[in-house]
């Protein structure tokens, strides 16, 4: 029984602790001093809200934005900001978290036996609260900038970090099930948070239609899977597999092939990739950031912990088709973009590309995989910290920027963040002085190996046209004289220190690469 | 539980699954009739409740009290509050459905393909064997058991083992359930617990239809 406290023990903590945060950190306790900060009230009707003032807001008057907007008695930022508050709760809640799961002294089943704690789901657990840590230091200016009045935003996002934790633990296909739909839940809210923006609400609704049509398939193979085996436990399954090779049974493929689709859909592999653009455009930003970097390490982890004996016993090579098809579209399809956000979704599906194609290599890849995906975390972070910088254009309300152009002239206004840029988008093309070019040396190094020629070929291909609109990026910001002009704001200091981190990571690790390399090899013999 | 409580007479059994199974096509048919949308609902009751006695004919009893609570306590409900919502005029429902007739059609005929395919089957061996009449669920007169978990497996109703199964082994998946409808529950309100003033309206119709190519040359000017 005490065995049974210990071995859970980091969950119950992030159970009792978060239902704490809950209780006392919304409501700001004992402040001092209560700030005058404003909220505007944009998108609304100045003819409704003429005649209605009240009292209170009418104090207010000396700090109004100066198109005359109502204001409420709300703050905006500080202490007095609920959703700040809790988000700056949530950052220590996560170090506690990473510093408990790293150092849980036993490495055994958990509770009813669907879920494993061994070396890597720690390691990976890890990375994972480590990142998450840093996604939400990041995300706390931009609730202010962003103009994010819920609580619960935070409250969401810590409910996801746990079913994604769990979801790396587990073995068995009901506790991967109810841990992917409680971080997909949690993020389909979140991206619907910002009901001011018909893109938001558009992002909200096509993440929640299409993640609960993918569910549905995933249920009906775990049903297949269960109705020919009687089984959920990957492990017995592979045992399974292994035993029945000459007699394939068609419930049991089926259902395989089914919940590896669904995996697929959460990892937006192509051609499963059709709702990444509109919703990473949609949600404000620092909810796509959390979006399209930790679900990834979730689904990822399980897949290798558990998932990959089933799915390289009997489909293996499959994941090469689904690998050149991500390839293909990463390639192509941002070419006619000119939406940052849509941009960076789009190409993010030709990462998953590079990412999948360890998965058809064999295990021995898997080192290169953890690689490149840290690297592929770090320059997300610092790509994603960069939009989420105060952009006024004129006429309209204060969010990134949006647009290409809208980095015209930065290295003439800002070279820091122009060269910030540039080594984000250099990582990301892949190219010799930043580290990307890391990841993709590993990739294409074990691709070779197991003789996935055709494969190297369509990546290195794919590399090459996305060069283009990567660099084009950079020439908008260096070369081309801007055709439109906007004033950057302030950005914050936390987050200006995390992308010059991310920036000084990239640039050093294809030099000085081997720890990351060796902590990655050991992160893959452990699965 | 004994053997002789549990054994219903064979002619009883055939002439309640032909009233539930009966009772639920009509009931069925109803619901896709019935010009009032509340009518519908009602009727998808009653579909519910022959079905739940289907359920219990099988030997499904813990099955039989589920479908009451979830199907008729939570999603019939929920039906019920989005048709009063929605306010649809029952003449706007009959227009509606001329439309829908062809679609109805093919679906009916891959239906019938279906019964086919199940009833008579084509081929030689085939795992969905159906028979045409259930065949009666009692019991054996005397069962012979060995071994001390045979004797465990029926020791306990299922309605028992399912709770120890549910509330015992696997308590950490139950939690993380209740975790997952606190994330609805929560998301529910914060997205639409506002004043009209803070949301504007958008019309879904109207964004879809907007060009998007004026749309960027607008922003570019």
């Amino acid at each position: 029984m005490t065995l049974d406290v210990i071995s859970w023990m980091p969950e119950g903590f992030l159970l009792v602790s978060l239902l704490g945060l809950l209780c006392y950190g919304i409501n700001p306790g004992a402040t001092p001093f209560k700030e005058q900060t404003a909220v505007p009230l944009y998108a609304v009707n100045h003819q409704r809200m003429m005649g209605s003032f009240s009292t209170n807001e009418k104090n207010l008057s000396l700090f109004n934005t100066p198109d005359q907007n109502m204001t409420g008695a709300t703050p905006a930022g500080g202490p007095g900001h609920s959703s700040e508050l809790l988000g700056a709760w949530a950052i220590p809640w996560c170090l506690l978290a990473l510093m408990l799961i790293y150092h849980c002294p036993l490495h055994t089943l958990m509770a009813g036996g669907v879920f494993l704690r061994d070396l890597f789901s720690v390691q990976l657990g890890s990375l994972l609260w480590l990142f998450a840590a840093m996604v939400l230091t990041m995300s706390l200016s931009w609730q202010k900038t962003a103009g994010i009045v819920h609580p619960e935003y935070v409250t969401l996002t810590l409910l996801a970090l746990l079913g994604q934790h769990l979801l790396i633990c587990a073995t068995d296909l009901m506790a991967m099930y109810v841990c992917l739909e409680l971080q997909s839940f949690a993020v389909v809210v979140l991206c619907s948070l910002n009901y001011r923006s018909a893109y938001s609400i558009e992002a909200g609704m096509k993440y929640f239609l299409l993640s609960a049509f993918s569910s549905c398939l995933l249920l009906l193979g775990i049903g297949l899977i269960y109705w020919d085996t009687g089984l959920t436990q990957c492990h017995h399954l592979v045992e399974l597999l292994q035993s029945t090779q000459q007699e394939p049974s068609l419930g049991l493929w089926l259902g395989i092939w089914l919940v590896s689709l669904g995996l697929l859909w959460k990892l937006s592999a192509a051609p499963l990739h059709l709702w990444v653009a509109d919703v990473y455009m949609g949600a404000w930003s620092s909810v796509t950031l959390f979006l399209s970097t930790l679900p990834k390490i979730a689904v990822l982890g399980f897949w290798i912990h558990s998932w990959h004996p089933l799915w390289s016993s009997t489909y293996g090579k499959t994941m090469a088709v689904f690998s050149a098809l991500s390839l293909i579209v990463g390639a192509l399809a941002p070419m006619a973009q000119t939406q940052l956000k849509r941009l960076l979704a789009l190409s993010s599906v030709g990462h998953m590309g590079f990412m999948l194609m360890p998965l058809s290599a064999g295990t021995e890849a898997f080192g290169a995989l953890w690689v490149y995906l840290i690297l592929y975390l770090i320059t997300n972070l610092a790509i994603w910290g960069l939009l989420m910088w105060p952009y006024h254009r004129p006429g309209q309300t204060l969010t990134g920027p949006q647009y290409l152009w809208d980095l015209g002239a930065l290295n003439q206004t800002s070279p820091a963040a122009s060269t910030a840029w540039a080594g984000g988008m250099l990582s990301l093309a892949g190219l010799p002085p930043v580290a990307g070019f890391l990841g993709k040396l590993g990739l294409f190094w074990w691709a070779l190996n197991s003789h996935f020629y055709a494969l190297v070929i369509i990546a290195l291909l794919s590399t090459l046209l996305s060069t283009v609109y990567y660099l084009r990026v950079l020439k908008v910001a260096y070369v081309d004289a801007p055709t439109h002009w906007g004033a950057y704001g302030k950005l914050a200091s936390i987050n200006a220190y995390l992308i010059a981190w991310a920036w000084a990571l990239l640039v050093l690790f294809l030099w000085h690469g081997a720890p990351l390399i060796l902590s990655c090899h050991l992160l893959a013999l452990a699965s | 539980m004994t053997n002789e409580r549990r054994r219903i007479q064979p002619r009883s059994m055939n002439s309640l699954f032909f009233l539930f199974s009966t009772g639920a096509w009509v009931s069925a048919a109803l619901v896709l009739r019935s010009k009032n949308p509340v009518h519908s609902v009602f009727y998808l009751v009653l579909t519910f409740l022959h079905a739940s006695g289907l359920l219990l004919l099988q030997g499904l009893e813990f099955f039989a009290l589920l479908q009451l609570l979830v199907y008729i306590g939570a999603l019939a409900i929920m039906f019920l509050f989005v048709v009063m919502l929605l306010d649809i005029p029952a003449t706007e429902i009959v227009a509606h459905q001329r439309g829908t007739y062809p679609v109805a059609g093919l679906l009916f005929l891959t239906l019938l393909i279906a019964i086919f395919g199940v009833l008579w089957q084509p081929m030689e061996k085939s795992p969905f064997v159906t028979p045409l009449l259930p065949e009666v669920a009692s019991l054996p007169k005397e069962t012979f058991l060995e071994t001390s978990w045979q004797a465990a497996s029926t020791a306990h109703s299922p309605l028992a083992q399912l709770g120890v199964a549910l509330y015992g082994v696997h308590v950490d998946l139950l939690l993380l359930a209740s975790l997952l409808l606190l994330v609805a529950m929560m998301g529910a309100v914060a997205l639409t617990l506002k004043r009209r003033v803070h949301a504007p309206l958008h019309d879904v119709f109207v964004q879809h239809s907007v060009d998007f190519q004026k749309v960027v040359s607008k922003v570019q000017a």
